[in-house]
């Protein structure tokens, strides 16, 4: 049964993206009888085309349309025209992601009452608190099957590789050791299997037992006959009419044919560059600088964690390329503690890569080659390595602009991706590469090493929340601030990144907002 | 040890032995050419530029020339100028530092040196960056050579296949 709805049908709810935020939503509407189109850049994949192939799964799913990387950072140099490494198919992003499921901890919301001002940075209290968010993370933690006690499935197994960096935090003093909570199964679960621990979490699934939207929530949401999932549909603009209110949604298909899907409300989820880029491009003579943009915030604090590799050569084989590629999780540092010299936590994070990307992204600048690169990659079995995962700051400057000249395949300004280090971040992974490597020590490596950043999976805030009209681009509810009906239900609402992966935190509040969608449905608000 | 992890062992000491066997010194022996793509027998000069290159840019002594050899190829066609006026450069500047080519500089650091000189460039980085996907992506050298054992799905993941075998017994 494939539902579709007529173009000039004004009753259906335009979610733009598939994603944690899109995809959830679209589900969660549906399951209250509210009816959705679902506009998908990318294509559809099925199970068989997800592979084990790290360059194949690459060059299939990422979203490779040019964008420009700007900004004092290495990623200006290495990576010119991938600043973010996410995906373009019926999905998004959820296909790609490593499943681990932190909470965002209470002091997180409200970093800005905690700290206080901090020159360079544009720090805000999230409009809504921990407290409030609480129910909607269980709800999220079941209905994505999180490991734990929301749903009751045990942790993972510590796999060689968390064994390895497990053993030398004990050393080092940490405490908070833990194989989850993972939205990966580790039993039967939701009707998706177990997981076989066959890596290559980042390249999809294949056995189905992390959760992604695309073989969750957007069958599920197909199968009520509620949602019309459009896939190679890139939308263009938003259109409003003469009392600002979104009418509808202009978007190309595959084969570039132009279509207008009226719409009731429109929930713009595309991730945190193509978000903030639709609303810039739908600018209007009513609204000059783009949709709800009264505020100037759209594009703008756009954060991505301040992150680092490092990676130790042990002295036995550890295989770090079996089991799950984000496998443990340490804590201790998560914490707000001004004395170690910075604001704001981080989370140590095993992590892996196969011979194919650790090879690339080793060391990615022009110097990297030679003898230091290849006797690593010659003990690549004995490796093992873990990421750092801090707040990275909100910084105004950094953001999405678009480019004066250059234009995609839909004759759409290329999106500049500007972004630099607050000295917070730097002096936080500074503290977090010390830490990884008095772990690595510790655990008795014979060599250890950083490997830079590389593009960036987690990228939040470009359109924030905020109390106020004046401080962000959306509500608590992430309703925008300018236009009643248009919403913004993925991780770009984040006002702050914490110092958690944000997908649940995208879930939890796409379940919130399904909740607040329809209950102003009810009362013919919307 | 599992049966398999010797069986890696034994056949990285094979091709250790047996790669060094087919270099000598700097320069490339001519024995090893019998080991060659056709392509490269016909375009010696060429490619054996390009092969000393991509060695230098990641060696390993226990990898065969075609691994090398075979992802490089597409730039003969593709690119053939600027890898040859890059070779040539290349040999212009070692003969000025060194009085002989490129390829005939026996000391290691001589010819580092030279390449951290050009490294900017995009002749080196178009070899670099060919060289980084076409050596490292190719499955025959993934176990025996890196002990990594590739795309797993098909025997079921590492569940049952040691995800959790290491005893961490050296502290």
């Amino acid at each position: 049964m494939t539902t579709r709805f007529e173009h000039d049908d004004d009753g259906v709810v335009v979610i733009i993206g598939s994603g944690a935020g899109g995809g959830t939503l679209a589900h969660a509407l549906a399951r209250k009888g509210i009816k959705s189109v679902v506009l998908e850049a990318g294509k559809r994949y099925q199970m068989n085309d997800i592979e084990n192939d790290e360059w194949e799964m690459f060059r299939k799913i990422s979203w490779l349309d040019e964008r420009i990387t700007a900004g004092p950072r290495q990623l200006t140099e290495t990576f010119p025209n991938l600043p973010a490494w996410i995906v373009k198919g019926v999905g998004g992003s959820t296909i790609h992601w490593a499943g681990v499921s932190l909470r965002f901890q209470p002091h997180e919301f409200r970093l800005h009452s905690e700290v206080g001002d901090i020159p360079g940075a544009n720090l805000l209290d999230w409009p809504i608190s921990y407290e409030e968010l609480e129910p909607y993370y269980v709800r999220a933690e079941r209905h994505m099957g999180v490991t734990g006690e929301s749903t009751g499935m045990p942790y993972h197994r510590w796999n060689n590789n968390f064994k390895v960096l497990a053993a030398g935090a004990e050393r080092v003093g940490y405490t908070q050791l833990r194989a989850g909570p993972m939205a990966i199964n580790t039993q039967e679960y939701d009707d998706r299997g177990r997981c076989m621990h066959a890596g290559f979490c980042m390249q999809g699934c294949r056995f189905g037992a992390k959760w992604s939207t695309m073989y969750t929530d957007i069958p599920r949401a197909e199968a009520t006959g509620l949602c019309e999932v459009r896939p190679r549909a890139m939308a263009l603009t938003i259109e409003h009419d003469a009392d600002g209110r979104a009418t509808g949604v202009v978007y190309a298909d595959g084969d570039g044919n132009r279509h207008r899907q009226r719409a009731r409300a429109v929930c713009v989820a595309g991730n945190s560059i193509e978000s903030p880029r639709l609303l810039l491009n739908s600018h209007s003579s009513l609204f000059p600088d783009g949709l709800a943009n009264s505020s100037g915030q759209v594009g703008r604090n756009y954060m991505t964690h301040a992150t680092s590799c490092i990676f130790g050569v042990m002295p036995k084989p550890v295989h770090m390329h079996r089991g799950t590629t984000f496998a443990g999780i340490i804590s201790d540092e998560a914490r707000l503690d001004r004395s170690r010299g910075f604001v704001g936590g981080y989370t140590l994070e095993v992590m892996s890569l196969g011979v194919p990307f650790f090879a690339k992204f080793m060391d990615p600048t022009h110097a990297g080659w030679g003898r230091d690169i290849t006797s690593a990659l010659d003990k690549y079995d004995h490796l093992s390595g873990v990421w750092i995962c801090g707040e990275d700051l909100p910084v105004e400057r950094n953001g999405i602009t678009l480019h004066d000249t250059r234009r995609d395949q839909h004759g759409l300004p290329v999106p500049i991706v500007y972004k630099g280090d607050h000295p917070n971040d730097e002096k936080l992974r500074r503290h977090g590469e010390q830490q990884a490597r008095r772990c690595y020590e510790a655990a008795g490596a014979e060599r250890i090493f950083h490997v830079p950043d590389f593009p960036t999976s987690h990228n939040v805030g470009t359109n924030r929340m905020s109390a106020r009209p004046a401080d962000g681009v959306v509500n608590r509810f992430g309703q925008t601030h300018d236009i009643d009906n248009l919403f913004v239900s993925d991780g770009s609402q984040f006002t702050s990144s914490g110092a958690e992966n944000p997908t649940l935190t995208i879930v939890a509040l796409a379940l919130r907002q399904a909740d607040h969608i329809a209950e102003r449905m009810q009362r013919r608000e919307l | 040890m599992t049966p398999s992890s010797r069986a890696t062992l034994s056949r990285r000491r094979f091709l250790t032995l047996s790669g060094q066997g087919a270099l000598l010194a700097g320069g490339l022996a001519l024995g090893a050419g019998s080991l060659w793509p056709r392509w490269a027998l016909a375009d010696p000069d060429l490619a054996a530029g390009l092969l000393r290159l991509g060695r230098d840019i990641y060696p390993h002594e226990a990898i065969a020339d075609r691994y090398y050899l075979e992802p490089l190829r597409p730039l003969l066609d593709g690119d053939r100028a600027l890898i040859a006026d890059g070779l040539a450069d290349l040999d212009r500047r070692a003969r000025a530092a060194h009085g002989v080519r490129y390829g005939e500089l026996p000391r290691e650091a001589d010819r580092v040196a030279l390449l951290r000189e050009i490294e900017d460039g995009d002749f080196f980085q178009r070899v670099r960056n060919t060289l980084v996907v076409g050596l490292y992506d190719n499955p025959e050298l993934w176990e025996p050579h890196f002990g990594y054992e590739g795309a797993s799905w098909q025997q079921g993941g590492y569940l049952h296949r040691g995800f959790d075998d290491l005893v961490i017994d050296w502290l």
